[in-house]
């Protein structure tokens, strides 16, 4: 009898696919591949017109070759013109109106809002996204999630929520209460895993502790989280989350308008892009050429899961690092997103011709004691036009304000001796920075429009 | 699970669809028939689950997605 060579312990929430050789992988991708760009040619505007403008059709792509080079990228700009030009969804809708299920909207801050249809079949695909992430952890369906969230236009958190009813656990809504209700609500119904940005997963530690409690009683054992830079992009945030509350910390990668693209890896150094429903390049921003395995570049996303608005060779402007020929620790085969996303195309700084990322930089700051977790990053233009970055961030409430100088000093030291470049740093006292509920805003660039659209790896 | 194992459970799951869609065509209302077509959707799945080469919706399969051709602007 034919073996499939697959673990058949309890590891896996699907072994025969997290376990699946790359080549076969790439059979089976290839095939869905061609099948969703005939669907996408014969169903929508917005890919019948790039295409045709490519010259290409749907045939045309026989080999993953063919989709590398033929197969024109797509960016949110695309899908915004199409939705634009015959709202609410225009060309970039495959599927009829009355098929979708959920809509949600981005929240528009930086131009108009980019909305996003599911059917209900997308919507169960994209919740078991997260359900490879729980079950590799440990969560079980004997396992209760509470939802630290207020349920508005942030598709994050839904599709977590569509992933428990997949999973078969129990949800706890923390929606439309206040800081404290939430902490007496999961003080009464004890619940094992926290959903939750990790900013806000952290002003719930603080909140408990002003409210006379430690965040450890509450029972947690999971922390869960996603929506900007988590526990496995930023070590020492895993530390402060696990220390806060006794848990372990995990995060997935979603991209709003794509999926819950990659679950977390229990060994905690990155997340998986689950191949099942994503194949993903990853590229030079500038060229668009494919980087080689271990580089970083610009994350490039291909769905069968979201179907209602295809999303083919999408630019997603996240910056990773990728590994694939070899088995994870963990035993999977799928793609390795080593640190989860590093940072984004549109905040890469170029001071003194070195790449400063995000997640670099927050790491370093965190690491250095006295610090507090909330900073925030402004990009701006120096006296000569070159790039440049600020730094601030609140001391803990430990610090002294008269040693704010010097700590400031010892964290400019200890980024100028990690990344090479001396960034302005300003400490400011504790309870200065704005708490976010969701994705905590942490990046300010104030270059001219022009200057970010320059912008590499 | 061996190959042999997984292709006679895709197997059943292609079996059970057939039921499902035949009895989608003979039911008379709107609750029943979007039940069978959760159930059938789920089924769907289940072949998604296995690798198994499928159109990427239960819908495609019926021939009920397709709009028409779109206008190239």
């Amino acid at each position: 009898m034919d073996v499939v060579p697959v673990v058949s312990d309890d590891k896996f929430w699907n072994p025969y696919w997290e376990t699946m050789p790359r080549k076969e992988l790439e059979r089976i991708q290839l095939r869905r591949i061609r099948w969703l760009i005939k669907y996408a040619y014969e169903n929508t505007t917005l890919y019948h017109r790039k295409y045709h403008q490519a010259g290409l059709k749907p045939d045309d792509i026989k080999t993953m070759d063919d989709f590398i080079k033929k197969v024109p990228f797509v960016t949110k700009d695309d899908i915004l013109m199409a939705q634009t030009e015959s709202p609410p969804f225009g060309g970039a809708l495959a599927c009829d109106y009355d098929e979708i299920l959920h809509v949600f909207q981005t929240s528009g801050t930086t131009g108009a809002p980019l909305r996003i249809p599911f059917t209900h079949y997308d919507t169960i695909k994209y919740g078991e996204d997260w359900v490879y992430g729980f079950w590799a952890v440990g969560i079980r369906p004997r396992d209760s999630f509470y939802f630290a969230f207020g349920w508005g236009m942030y598709a994050g958190f839904w599709s977590c929520y569509w992933g428990v009813r997949r999973l078969g656990a129990k949800v706890i809504s923390g929606g439309g209460l206040s800081t404290e209700d939430r902490v007496r609500q999961m003080q009464a119904l004890k619940p094992t895993v926290l959903v939750a940005t990790p900013t806000y997963a952290l002003y719930l530690a603080e909140t408990c502790r002003k409210m006379g409690l430690d965040p450890k009683s509450l029972g947690l054992k999971y922390f869960y989280g996603a929506g900007e830079p988590g526990p496995t992009a930023l070590p020492k945030l895993r530390e402060e989350l696990e220390s806060a509350f006794g848990v372990k910390a995990y995060e997935l990668y979603g991209v709003a308008e794509v999926g819950a693209i990659a679950p977390a890896c229990p060994t905690q150094i990155g997340v998986h892009l689950n191949e099942s429903n994503y194949h993903c390049l990853v590229v030079d921003p500038e060229t668009g050429e494919v980087v080689s395995e271990g580089e970083r570049g610009e994350n490039v996303v291909t769905s069968f899961a979201q179907l209602a608005q295809p999303v083919i060779k999408y630019r997603t402007k996240d910056i990773v690092e990728w590994h694939y020929s070899e088995p994870c620790e963990c035993g999977r085969t799928w793609v390795l997103y080593k640190g989860s996303v590093l940072g984004r195309t549109d905040y890469v700084v170029k001071i003194r011709g070195i790449n400063v990322y995000q997640t670099a930089v927050e790491n370093i700051v965190r690491s250095v004691p006295g610090t507090s977790p909330h900073l925030e990053m402004h990009i701006r233009l120096d006296e000569r036009g070159m790039d440049d970055m600020q730094v601030r961030v609140e001391a803990d409430p430990s610090v002294p304000r008269e040693s704010y100088r010097e700590l400031a000093e010892k964290i400019a030291e200890e980024l100028r001796a990690a990344i090479g470049v001396r960034l302005d740093v300003e400490v400011v006292p504790p309870g200065s920075l704005p708490r976010y509920e969701l994705k905590a805003k942490k990046m300010f660039d104030h270059r001219p429009k022009e200057r970010r659209l320059q912008m590499g790896v | 699970m061996t190959n042999d194992r997984r292709e006679e459970i895709a197997r059943l799951i292609k079996q059970a669809r057939e039921s499902v869609q035949r009895a989608i065509e003979l039911s008379e209302f709107p609750g029943l028939k979007k039940a069978l077509q959760d159930a059938d959707m789920m089924l769907h799945w289940s072949l998604w689950h296995l690798g198994a080469e499928e159109a990427l919706t239960p819908e495609a399969e019926r021939g009920s997605v397709n709009k028409g051709r779109p206008s190239t602007g």
